[in-house]
């Protein structure tokens, strides 16, 4: 669907005239639930990510149907009963860096940043708040940050039979290796 | 009577270890290697990308958690860390691609830009791109 990168681009929106734009379709995010009972991890691999280095403005779409899991008992209920995958195809966030023009992209160099935005997840949106860092490399850019979400939030139901092998708070990683557009 | 009994708690005994085996079978079985399944279809990357362009619902109930097996030119290999390895494949005049992630322990070795591959992975659909997951090298050699 052509119009999903058309979206993707037009996300970005209000660019300057010395845009900089940054894109990756390798980006990886995952996520980590911690338990006495178990640890359950799960990658993707396959993410989207566009983000404008003179805005800050940043998005992110990954496949759920993407993420994979150690065990495939576990990524069979993680898609058919708690993401609902095939109803809810994608998830979605779209925010953007808050102290973009603390960050001096001519300058090689990690940078510490904050980013804020909108998370979709299953139709529900809610606002993320999370620092991060950008590192600034020759023509790339290597960025990464950790935030904490809560599966209630989005209205994920944990069957009562596996509420102690799943964590109430879940960390996400993000690491994105941008190239210019 | 004494002896029904007993037969009754060793039958009772059977069901409960062989359901107990069951139950943990299944909850740790792997997601399996795709190297002994057959392919429910046998694609090019350029037709398997216009196929999800040219209309992204009908391709989606085709592709969509089926096992492709897909051929095309390597485009692109990226590797985040140690992370899941991905082989993009290029689709001619097309704007997309599709991107493999190998399965864990498979090996890119031999294969690099601009020459073909055949990668037999689970398609989960169409983002930017079209994506394989679990992907497994199945042609022999470099083509």
């Amino acid at each position: 669907m052509k119009t999903l990168i058309i979206l993707l681009l037009c996300s970005v929106i209000a660019l300057p005239i010395k845009a900089q734009r940054y894109i990756t379709k390798n980006g990886f995010i995952s996520f980590y639930s911690h338990t006495p009972l178990e640890d359950i991890k799960a990658d993707n691999n396959q993410v989207a990510s566009i983000f404008d280095s003179s805005t800050g403005e940043l998005v992110f779409q990954v496949l759920i149907k993407s993420f994979h899991f150690e065990k495939a008992l576990m990524e069979e209920h993680f898609n058919e009963n708690f993401m609902e995958s095939d109803k809810f195809p994608r998830s979605e966030f779209k925010g953007r860096v808050i102290n973009i023009s603390a960050v001096d992209f001519e300058k090689p160099g990690i940078h510490e940043v904050n980013v804020e935005g909108d998370l979709t997840i299953r139709d529900v949106t809610k606002q993320i708040t999370t620092r991060g860092t950008i590192e600034i490399l020759n023509g790339s850019l290597d960025a990464r940050a950790k935030f904490i979400v809560s599966p209630e939030d989005y209205g994920i139901k944990i069957p009562a039979v596996v509420r102690n092998n799943i964590a109430r708070t879940i960390e996400v990683t993000v690491i994105m290796k941008y190239s210019l557009m | 009577m004494r002896n029904i009994s007993k037969i009754l708690i060793i039958i009772l005994l059977f069901l409960v270890v062989t359901g107990a085996a069951v139950v943990v079978y299944f909850y740790t079985l792997r997601a399996g290697d795709l190297r002994s399944v057959n392919p429910d279809h046998i694609i090019s990357s350029t037709e398997l990308v216009k196929e999800f362009e040219e209309n992204e619902t009908v391709a989606n109930s085709k592709f969509v958690n089926k096992i492709i097996e897909v051929t095309g030119k390597i485009e692109s290999i990226n590797q985040i860390e140690s992370e899941g390895l991905n082989i993009s494949l290029e689709a001619e005049n097309r704007v997309s691609a599709v991107i493999c992630t190998l399965a864990d322990g498979e090996d890119i070795e031999g294969y690099e830009p601009g020459q073909e591959i055949t990668i037999r992975g689970e398609c989960s659909g169409y983002l930017m791109d079209v994506l394989i997951n679990r992907g497994i090298i199945v042609s022999e050699e470099p083509i």
